[in-house]
């Protein structure tokens, strides 16, 4: 008998089906992923499991059974004895899926406290054992801390002890490294994997097909609400039936990808380069830049030059100072020592009012567009904004403010819509298309495609390269994201705690990295397993 | 370590808020000047100049202006908050006096008020049942309500139809209930609305849905979760709600006949009995200057992102 049985679950709110008609088995020390790009219907699956779908759901199957018992009528007390107790649950991101007020140990005692019957000096005995299971060191330590005196990866496993508390049999985890850097991810991961080889049975829903290869023994794809394909990692990934499956293998940037369009159809229409003048002058230049927060060395004495027509990209982890480097290289701050120079001429040391007349040279792309835009001003008045600036008549703004819209694959009839009212791709268009209102040389892309969907990310990527070409721009991209830092990059800067650990061409930095740094973050990096062989 | 300099910080900034105030009171004393021998003796004619001018000078008013706001600071800085111009006792006996009476009150009221909206918000939080919509509708009652209003109804009810409470006079704590009360239902409308809302707003989180896949019951999740969570926002109005009640209740200390603040401060500004006015504005400053740093102190029992951590 399987663990969990679901037959033809489907879950709908008020006018939208969420999820229509999904069936699959899961058993003791096996794992399941669930798939799919937002909207898809994953989350909402999870939900569903442990009856938290929401007060407006509408939860119907034809079977929906744990270790034989039903759980499709159960009272609100019995889904209480279900959760934490047979159920276990780990969502994304644990800075805000932890109580900011309570210390992890209490957090992790609350399942003890509802499920069992254990006293007092023992839960706290039992939660330090939890703590150390789920690799956590010095548990004595970090049993009083609060969530955020916790590193990302400690904050996600401390959740997962909490989840696992009362011992449940199946453990159900949503996107449970999304929020982390690769080397923390791969941790994460084997701590599952470990889980799995003990017989917990798990569910594990992401939107990364590579992230799911290494641990899942069947492969649920849903888009917009409905199975596409099913199947064992081995048949989805070598011969999947689903044109959906196959255009989302194709979207993941790789050291295979490098070179050719992410996304199918349409080919690149190869406006022929603009041919850089070769410059004596670097397009931007950093000396000895270092910057300090309260004693804390931010960014560490770092030497850089972004060279006229490339693509420069800046990978390292959380923390370790990319985006403080992205701003003194935008003069937003001032480093403490060093100074950034643009075409060799003085950058950072300049007052800002000398600044100003040259800032749209530099123009930046950063992660949130929806948190860059005010939220009252329609498209055409954010990138009329940007224009006022620029010496164009304001008779033409509206013409320009389309063709902009038009160089980034929207149209005239989005000039007309709110940020809320676009998708997050269309957003991070309208971004781009505000930087490319000034006439930039220069474009600084912090994360751009981090909040994206493969597929989106897939698209954004894609038109930042024919940007590149159709207007011979210069572009520092920075990501956490290894695939897509070599897929866009024509070289890499590899950053760890500050200091710029490693710097080569991209393709020699991925085959044969000198650093360990580099090393252990090319390692932890999670591919699509290859079954040619 | 931190905490403690921290707090000397407060302090001293509030000394500065202090001196502030006291300083911009005689600044506008200068511009609107009144004159002592007009309060004590009115329209006597029969004062003659010489008397007029001794009487001055026993207020320190013939004195240059530089040297009468040295002596005031100085004054104010031993607790020496001068004489009434109509009563001819110290202003800081007269305040004292009347401080008690007050201060009962609106302790009293606040802390109905506030186990009132922290029980009301507990129980109806996140929720959409009959029960809230009830207690939605008596906060708005009371919030559009002025506190003479409630006051005059219970009044009229409980003292004058029922007779269950003494409608003047002072019978210790009977004569207390209905002022009590009155003030408690006046103000506990905000204080439920402010706590309901961030606790509607804390149970959307994440950590929130964490909590319930643990299996915990309703009640468990916004009380041990939630709660905290709307603790914050609730300290600042709880203890602006206080202090504004310190400084003035005057209306509701009318209709119930209470000694207090409120009548001491009316009469001064009447008869205009400049030392009396002097000492209650800086008695309300330091009030709220004391209030806002106890709240800050609060706020760190409640979140520990805000404890200054040692490392």
């Amino acid at each position: 008998m399987p663990l969990l049985n679901v037959e033809n679950l489907s879950v709908s709110f008020p006018g939208a089906a969420a999820i229509r008609g999904l069936s699959f088995t899961v058993d003791a020390g096996q794992c399941v992923a669930i798939v799919g790009e937002s909207g898809s219907g994953k989350s909402v699956t999870a939900r569903a499991l442990v009856g938290l779908a929401g007060d407006n759901a509408a939860v119907s199957a034809d079977r929906l059974q744990l270790d034989g018992r039903d759980l499709l009528n159960l009272s609100p007390s019995q889904w209480r004895s279900v959760r934490g107790r047979q159920i276990g649950f780990v969502l994304q991101d644990a800075l805000v899926s932890l109580d900011p007020l309570k210390t992890v140990g209490s957090e992790i005692n609350e399942a003890l406290i509802q499920h069992t019957d254990i006293p007092r000096r023992a839960a706290r005995q039992k939660v330090l054992d939890l703590l150390t299971s789920v690799g956590i060191p010095d548990p004595e330590q970090r049993i009083d801390q609060f969530a955020h005196q916790l590193s990302g990866g400690l904050r996600q496993r401390a959740l997962i002890a909490s989840a696992i508390a009362a011992g449940p049999a199946l453990l159900i985890a949503d996107e449970p490294t999304t929020a982390l850097d690769v080397i923390v991810q791969a941790q994460i991961l084997s701590l599952l994997r470990e889980m799995k080889a003990k017989g917990t049975g798990l569910i594990l829903i992401s939107h990364d097909l590579a992230v799911v290869a290494s641990l899942a023994d069947h492969i649920i794809v849903l888009k917009d609400g409905a199975v596409v394909e099913t199947g064992s990692p081995k048949q989805v990934f070598s011969a999947p039936q689903a044109a959906y499956t196959r255009a989302l293998l194709a979207a993941i940037p790789s050291v295979q990808t490098k070179g050719p369009r992410l996304t199918a159809g349409m080919d690149a229409e190869t406006a022929s380069p603009i041919e850089q003048a070769p410059s004596e002058w670097a397009a931007l230049e950093a000396r000895a830049l270092t910057k300090s927060y309260e004693g804390w060395l931010v960014v560490d004495n770092v030497d850089m030059k972004l060279q006229t027509g490339e693509t420069l990209g800046l990978v390292g982890a959380s923390g370790s100072g990319k985006t403080t480097l992205a701003r003194l290289l935008l003069a937003l701050q001032q480093p403490n020592k060093g100074k950034v120079f643009l075409n060799g001429k003085p950058w950072s040391h300049l007052t800002e009012r000398q600044r100003r007349p040259l800032r749209p040279r530099l123009q930046l792309v950063s992660q949130d567009p929806l948190g860059s835009f005010d939220p009252r001003y329609k498209v055409i008045d954010i990138l009329t904004e940007a224009l006022r600036i620029t010496d164009l008549p304001k008779r033409e703004w509206t013409a320009r403010a389309t063709q902009l819209l038009q160089f980034v694959g929207l149209s005239e009839t989005h000039l007309s819509r709110r940020p809320r009212q676009l998708s997050g791709g269309q957003r991070q268009r309208v971004a781009i298309a505000r930087a490319l209102a000034m006439q930039p040389d220069i474009l600084i892309c912090d994360e751009p495609v981090s909040a994206l969907d493969v597929s989106t990310q897939a698209q954004v990527l894609d038109l930042l390269e024919d940007l590149k070409r159709q207007f011979g721009l210069t572009i520092l991209f920075i990501s956490h994201d290894l695939g897509v830092v070599h897929h866009v990059s024509d070289r890499v800067m590899v950053m760890h705690a500050g200091r710029i650990v490693e710097e080569g061409p991209v393709d020699t930095v991925f085959a044969h990295p000198r650093d360990a740094y580099t090393q252990g973050l090319l390692a932890a990096l999670p591919r699509l397993p290859s079954y040619e062989a | 370590m931190h905490i403690a300099r921290e707090l000397l910080i407060r302090i001293l900034a509030g000394a500065a808020v202090l001196w502030a105030a006291a300083s911009l009171a005689f600044a506008i004393l200068q511009l609107f000047p009144s004159d002592p021998v007009q309060v004590i003796y009115g329209a006597d004619t029969s004062i003659t100049p010489e008397v007029r001018a001794a009487i001055r000078a026993d207020f320190g008013l013939d004195r240059p202006v530089w040297e009468q706001y040295q002596h005031f600071l100085i004054r104010i800085a031993q607790g020496d908050l001068g004489i009434s111009y109509q009563q001819r006792r110290s202003v800081v006996s007269i305040i004292g006096s009347e401080l008690g009476s007050t201060l009962v009150l609106a302790s009293l009221s606040v802390a109905i008020a506030v186990l009132m909206a922290c029980v009301a918000s507990l129980l109806t939080s996140g929720r959409r049942t009959w029960l809230r919509r009830v207690l939605s509708s008596i906060e708005l009652l009371s919030v559009s309500t002025p506190a003479f209003w409630i006051g005059i109804l219970l009044l009229t009810f409980f003292s004058f139809k029922w007779q269950l409470f003494p409608v003047v006079a002072d019978e210790g704590w009977r004569s207390l209930v209905l002022p009590v009360v009155t003030l408690a239902l006046a103000v506990f409308g905000s204080l439920s609305q402010v706590m309901r809302e961030e606790m509607d707003l804390a149970l959307e989180q994440p950590f929130i849905l964490t909590a319930r896949t643990r299996g915990l019951s309703e009640w468990a999740i916004r009380w041990r979760h939630a709660f905290g969570h709307a603790l914050i926002p609730f300290i600042t109005i709880s203890t602006e709600i206080f202090g504004g009640l310190l400084a003035g209740s005057i209306i509701t200390e009318q209709v119930f006949g209470r000694p207090g603040l409120g009548r001491i401060t009316l009469e001064a500004i009447t008869n205009h009995d400049i030392p009396v006015v002097m000492g209650i504005v800086l008695l309300v400053a330091f009030v709220f200057v004391a209030l806002n740093i106890v709240a800050d102190l609060l706020y760190r029992v409640v979140d520990p992102r805000l404890r200054v951590s040692a490392s």
